[in-house]
């Protein structure tokens, strides 16, 4: 199964990744996080229960250095 | 003592408040912050660059006590710019944001339009909304008049050290709003942090000046006092200008005496 990371990246996951699994592997299931699944925030709390689906794009986000 | 600021209910110390862009470091930033007093920071919000490592920098000023403030850097149009506060809501839990929608690359001037636009939408989500302007009094009074909790004009361009340019303007706003003004971009020196917040400002924003410092440290000290003297000041009453000469002894009279 394929997605699209940050929408540049095709990466192939397994069946019934969960953003949650997905951040994981990534080392991104940390503070100052926010994830969009095809252009929809997806509020931290579903994070574990939102299962990927082939094709999805997921857009990753966390909090860098700025004014 | 000066009074306490206070920002969209919450109460602060300090009226300096740091951008985090522009240092060599996390360490860097961390000791900077920490010597600056400053209890308000703002951050970007921007997509994982896995290839460019970048220090963690939520958890190191949410230790030292300071409230966060994203902004929406980056963002051309007020729907990127309200997408953008909504990441920032999900990822640090807080619904502070700073508009800041600057298309023009050369001079990174605010686009009015676009910002009334995206506060007029973040401020009916229930967002507390701090917004970056030009230093335009009838933006900032249509903005205070939508909701926003506060107004930040600038002083002059992001990053140019020119200081209070737009000091004629920021006097009209000051005068004229019933929101805090927080006087954003261009302070160049401590002494642009005291002049602004002497005019009556409520806080200043700062970042280039300290983080581009070769002292960072240093500098952010020397913001740390100037806040405290510019509110003090203002507190205590700028005593008032004169086009003459208004002498403060009474040497001329005791002169004459003496040498008859």
């Amino acid at each position: 199964m394929e997605i699209i990371f940050n929408q540049s990246k095709k990466e192939n996951i397994k069946e019934k990744t969960t953003i949650s699994a997905f951040l994981k592997d990534h080392d991104l299931l940390k503070e100052g996080v926010a994830v969009a699944l095809n252009g929809e925030i997806v509020r931290k709390a579903d994070f574990e229960k939102t299962v990927l689906k082939d094709n999805d794009s997921l857009d990753v986000f966390n909090m860098v250095c700025g004014g | 003592m000066a009074d306490k600021l206070i920002l969209a209910g919450k109460e602060f110390d300090s009226r300096l408040i740091i951008g985090t862009g522009k240092y060599a470091s996390g360490e860097a930033l961390t000791a900077s912050a920490k010597a600056s007093g400053a209890q308000i920071a703002t951050m970007a919000i921007k997509r994982v660059d896995s290839t460019n490592h970048t220090d963690e920098i939520v958890k190191p000023l949410t230790d030292l006590g300071i409230t966060l403030m994203p902004n929406t850097s980056g963002a051309k149009t007020a729907k990127e710019a309200v997408f953008a506060a909504k990441l920032a809501r999900e990822a640090l839990g807080t619904d502070w944001v700073k508009v800041e929608i600057h298309p023009d690359v050369r001079y990174l001037l605010p686009d009015p339009v676009q910002t009334l636009k995206a506060c007029e939408e973040l401020v009916k989500d229930g967002f507390k909304v701090f917004p970056y302007i030009q230093a335009d009094p009838v933006l900032a009074r249509l903005l205070e008049e939508i909701g926003c909790s506060a107004v930040m004009p600038l002083g002059s361009p992001i990053g140019s050290a020119q200081g209070l340019k737009t000091e004629s303007m920021l006097e009209i706003i000051i005068a004229n709003a019933h929101v805090p003004v927080i006087v954003d971009a261009g302070i160049g020196a401590p002494s642009d942090c005291a002049k602004a917040l002497e005019m009556g400002a409520s806080a200043v924003m700062v970042n280039t000046a300290i983080a581009a410092s070769a002292d960072v440290v240093k500098m952010s000290e020397a913001f740390k006092y100037a806040q405290l003297a510019g509110r003090l000041a203002y507190e205590a009453g700028l005593a008032a200008k004169s086009s003459s000469a208004v002498a403060t002894s009474p040497m001329e009279a005791f002169l004459k005496e003496a040498m008859k």
